[in-house]
């Protein structure tokens, strides 16, 4: 565990999750501050120190959730249907990241990288179904925090 | 890398990501996560 996040950070980080996933969005500050009953102030600071454990990854400048990896805040080229919710995901990696984090079955539409090109995969009993395909890391692991939007 | 083994990755990188007990991953978690999956050390690096 980070040795900057307390219990209440995690409570918080998984709030955000079920939260996201439920709502297809993550909660606001005021919205998390009151689910804990706590002050906005305590939020933001909580928020910022999850940021910056990498446990969350806030929009650049702001307390704004931008990604509770695998998930995404704004509409990207993976778009994860799931249990009935549209979700999207960071990138190819998270478009199975989501099912696999929920352990559900999943349709998944993505956009090849450059193109126009639309592909279509599911996720049906914990087995990857649809055309095969390859994903691209340009960036090693140790690198990807660099730019975390741009990776 | 093959989406296939992406998958298997994925299963593995985030399947506990929602769990109340989740407090993060150590880089030798992670190591090992790469490790089991196959990945080159180098570019996999923590």
């Amino acid at each position: 565990m980070p040795a900057s996040l307390n219990e209440r950070d995690w409570q918080i980080r998984l709030h955000v999750y079920r939260f996201f996933v439920d709502h297809e969005r993550p909660p606001t500050v005021t919205e998390t501050a009151d689910h804990f009953g706590m002050t906005e102030v305590e939020v933001r600071a909580a928020y910022q120190r999850l940021h910056d454990g990498h446990a969350l990854f806030l929009e650049p400048g702001t307390t704004d959730v931008r990604m509770a990896n695998p998930l995404s805040a704004v509409e990207t080229p993976y778009r994860v249907t799931v249990n009935g919710r549209r979700l999207y995901a960071n990138c190819a990696w998270d478009s199975v990241g989501i099912p696999a984090m929920l352990g559900a079955d999943a349709t998944i539409e993505s956009v090849y990288t450059g193109t126009d090109t639309l592909a279509h995969h599911a996720i049906v009993d914990g087995e990857l179904c649809g055309d095969d395909g390859v994903v691209h890391f340009p960036l090693p692991f140790r690198r990807w925090y660099d730019n975390l939007i741009h990776t | 890398m093959p989406l296939r083994q992406v998958w298997k990755l994925s299963q593995a990188w985030y399947g506990d990501r929602m769990s109340p007990d989740f407090r993060g991953r150590t880089a030798e978690q992670a190591v090992e996560i790469f490790r089991q999956a196959g990945l080159s050390p180098e570019f996999w690096r923590v």
